[in-house]
């Protein structure tokens, strides 16, 4: 196992370096000039040309490439276009109201997804059944950007509950975060329980069709017991896979709620450096999501040793 | 005696009266102080250094920090400002300028010509504004603590109007010698002026949050737009950034937000019917311009160019990308109704003459040999994304194949920036110059992204030169008539309309004067 994981780990480098080389290329070959956005519409040809130079710009692509590789490998994502501010700095300040979005829409979307996965599986073909499925259905096919403006009508606007946008840092606020983040918490955590009620409910109805829970049923276990201590456990690992895969899409779907609630988040950030063509922004948020999605991947595969005692990584 | 006892009764009820009413008046006053205002703005700014960017957003936030020597007025008057006064030499080179006495900055000092000198010469060197004013100007010198004196190598007569501009962020605003000393050409993000509010707090993308200035020194002028008395009644001012106007207008609905700015002007009946929400349409505000790739055939030649001119029905094209007719209105000339610098026949003859027939016949003579014609336009702006689409409508129908390429801004702006690939271009533009001197930025040969280079633009580049140099009021005017009349004779671009956008605000923001820029001083919360 610990040889396995050194060996996942080590795999690590070769994938983010190519990540790497693919956001570099992109981002600069990307058309849109990020000296003529800072500018401004105004801005002359001899403007241009010296924040070109100040910015280093005017060099060419592969020398620009192997210094920003040189760079990076030290940690060093370089100077943001537009903030004036380190890179790495600026992803760092940006990474808690992006993973408290996510976390608490996770837990959102697991705890609805599988009430509603289980209540489907176990009054199959029944009312309980339909309504869940059509539900989760709603889940995955509402956009994001949608609900999140009718969520904002309802609940902002017409009950003013919570603020329309902005943000209060824990350290400042307290639970007070909470009023900022369940919007777009909510919204994100629509899509997830979606996915997560129609992977545990085709798993578990497999799962109830076992010959095992046949056995517990005439043993006269109760379907409480059955359910929650034979079947779901034994149905959970396409759910933890979906779950782990979708954490990495749910850190993407930040991008579009937190520009919408005006959330400074890792999303907002990324959005703003596209508009911008802030350029060593954009790289950096790629590589940062490569990297959730690949140690996230990583959990999920450890997480079948522990679900399933038969897998053995050697 | 009686006599004496009545007329004592009625003085001293007056007074009695006149005190109870003052008392009243200041007690209303008081009130007024006070308050969080909460604004809502559409685009973030990079930095708070208005001399390092040409985004016309910082001079609107920071025009509550900084002050001007001159600011303009409601009806573009210049206005000295920190300035008491000043004298211009009859030669036009010397200008020499009183300072206001006793004018407290944010560092607990009073501004001096030490202050005044210093922000110039980085002025001077680093702003959009300064460096149209560097190759005539010699000289600034500190005659004593509060006299300063401008001195030019050759004549520049809008000299003032552009120190006060607020086009493409080209203000001249006083900063404290310290913070000039300390950031030099570096962006500055310590900010020490002489405004009516403090810089508190700016988180980049999030907000900008002000302060009052407790020992601010209002001008003694009275208070019209930028120029004369500002009064700080708020406590503070948060300008939020927010990039999706819906959450703007729901901001504004739920009272999260006092001020939203450029709300989507189909909702208008929408605020007009809610209690809560005033309507405010800024005029003047912006203009439509097309602008022609002078160097790419056909419109290499102006009859080309006179001819789309003809082809377009600009009514048409109002309701299309405007829409709703309270929100634009046609006006050929650069300067708007009203404005010192209106010429009232510009584009006599031309201008919203729909003649497809005649644009047919010049575009014939400019030899039009029927390729087709790239209009380059925004995606994201409403004006821009629906009137190339209109556009594209009206010139096809009169048989001009055209291919529309609509991008997000980086993308425009570094393709219109080529001298091929594009012959039509739509763009927002500010329509408040307060100086027409201003436009030569653009207008001219090889100006901005043009690639107008002719005998035409020579010509124009001539008639630039007069202007700068004319200090008479009058003649100067003859110049402009000459400019305006150029400009649609040899069409390297045109006005479609002027048009505005739609601000919101609660109706408990009260004072709210819609100005060219959005600013609170004067404002109070009910």
């Amino acid at each position: 196992m610990r040889n396995y994981i050194i060996k996942r780990i080590l795999l690590l480098i070769p994938i983010i370096f190519i990540v790497a080389v693919i956001a570099f290329f992109i981002t600069n070959l990307m058309p849109g000039d990020p000296v003529r956005v800072i500018l401004g519409n105004m801005a002359t040809e001899s403007e241009v040309a010296r924040l070109e130079q100040t910015l280093g710009l005017d060099q060419p692509l592969i020398v620009r490439f192997f210094r920003w590789l040189a760079n990076i490998m030290r940690g060093d994502f370089g100077d943001s276009l537009y903030l004036n501010a380190p890179v790495a700095e600026v992803l760092i300040k940006r990474l808690r109201p992006t993973f408290l979005i996510a976390i608490l829409a996770e837990i959102l979307g697991i705890a609805g997804g599988m009430l509603l996965g289980i209540l489907a599986a176990v009054k199959h073909r029944k009312f309980l059944d339909q309504f869940s499925i059509t539900l989760s259905l709603f889940g995955i096919s509402i956009p994001s950007f949608w609900l999140a403006l009718m969520l904002m009508y309802l609940f902002s606007v017409r009950l003013g509950w919570f603020p329309v946008s902005g943000y209060e840092p824990f350290a400042e606020a307290g639970f007070g975060t909470l009023r900022y983040i369940i919007l777009p918490a909510v919204t994100l955590a629509f899509m997830q329980a979606g996915l997560i009620a129609r992977m545990t409910r085709s798993a578990m109805l497999d799962t109830l069709k076992q010959d095992y829970i046949r056995t517990a049923k005439s043993k006269g276990l109760s379907t409480k017991s059955i359910v929650f201590k034979h079947a779901l456990k034994n149905s959970m690992m396409p759910v933890i896979t979906v779950i782990g895969h979708n954490f990495a899409v749910l850190l993407g779907g930040t991008w579009i709620v937190e520009t919408i609630f005006v959330i400074p988040g890792t999303g907002f950030m990324a959005i703003n450096a596209i508009m911008r063509r802030d350029i060593p922004v954009i790289q950096a948020s790629i590589i940062f999501v490569a990297v959730i999605y690949i140690i996230l991947n990583l959990f999920v595969d450890l997480s079948y040793a522990f679900l399933n005692p038969k897998i053995r990584y050697n | 005696m009686r006599k004496e006892i009545k007329i004592t009764s009625i003085v001293v009820l007056v007074l009695v009266f006149s005190l109870l009413l003052s008392g009243s008046v200041l007690a209303q006053e008081e009130d007024r102080y006070g308050g969080t205002l909460n604004a809502a703005l559409q685009m973030s700014v990079a930095h708070l250094d208005s001399d390092n960017s040409t985004d016309s957003m910082i001079t609107a936030m920071m025009n509550h920090v900084y002050e001007g020597l001159f600011e303009f007025d409601e009806n573009l008057n210049l206005v000295p400002h920190l300035a008491e006064s000043y004298q211009v030499g009859e030669d036009g080179l010397v200008y020499e300028v009183k300072l206001r006495e006793n004018v407290m900055m944010h560092n607990g000092q009073t501004m001096d010509a030490d202050d005044v000198v210093a922000s110039f010469r980085r002025w001077l060197e680093l702003n959009n504004g300064g460096q149209l004013v560097a190759p005539y100007f010699d000289q600034v010198e500190k005659i004593d603590q509060f006299n300063v004196r401008f001195t030019f190598e050759e004549a520049y007569a809008p000299f003032l109007n552009i120190l006060a501009s607020p086009v493409s962020n080209q203000k001249f605003v006083v900063r404290a010698e310290e913070v000039v000393e300390e950031f030099g050409s570096d962006v500055i993000d310590r900010h020490v002026g002489t405004g009516p509010y403090k810089y508190e707090e700016w988180v980049p993308d999030q907000k900008l949050t002000l302060t009052r200035f407790e020992d601010y020194t209002p001008s003694s002028r009275e208070g019209s737009f930028f120029a004369g008395e500002r009064i700080p009644y708020l406590d503070k001012i948060v300008f939020n950034f927010i990039p999706d106007a819906q959450v703007r207008v729901s901001g504004v609905q739920t009272g999260q937000f006092h001020f939203a700015e450029e709300v989507p002007r189909d909702q208008y009946q929408i605020f007009e019917m809610d209690q809560n929400i005033k309507n405010e349409i800024i005029y003047p505000d912006r203009m439509s311009m097309l602008i022609f790739n002078n160097a790419e055939p056909p419109f290499d030649n102006k009859y080309a160019r006179r001819a789309i001119a003809y082809a377009l029905d600009f009514e048409e094209l109002g309701y299309a990308m405007i829409g709703d007719q309270q929100f634009w209105r046609l006006e050929p000339a650069l300067h708007e109704d009203g404005n010192p610098w209106h010429v009232p026949d510009a584009g006599e003859g031309i201008y919203g003459v729909y003649d497809p027939e005649k644009a047919k016949e010049l575009l014939d003579r400019a030899g039009y040999d029927g390729q087709p014609l790239v209009i380059l336009s925004g995606q994201d702006n409403q004006m821009e994304r629906q009137g190339a689409i209109a556009i594209q409508d009206q010139l096809e129908k009169i048989g001009i194949e055209v291919e529309l390429q609509l991008f997000d801004r980086p993308t425009v702006v570094e393709r219109r920036s080529r001298e091929e690939g594009w012959h039509m271009h739509l763009s927002p533009f500010i329509k408040v110059v307060p100086d027409p001197q201003i436009h030569e930025g653009w207008t001219g040969t090889n100006k901005w992204i043009s690639n107008w280079d002719s005998e035409d633009s020579r010509q124009m580049d001539q008639i630039f030169a007069e202007m700068l140099k004319e200090v008479d009021q009058e003649k100067r005017y003859e110049i402009v008539e000459r400019m305006q009349a150029e400009l649609w004779d040899s069409v390297p671009y045109f006005n479609i309309l002027d048009y505005s956008r739609l601000h919101i605000r609660r109706t408990e923001l009260k004072n709210f004067q819609a100005g060219w820029q959005p600013f609170f001083w004067n404002t109070y919360l009910e």
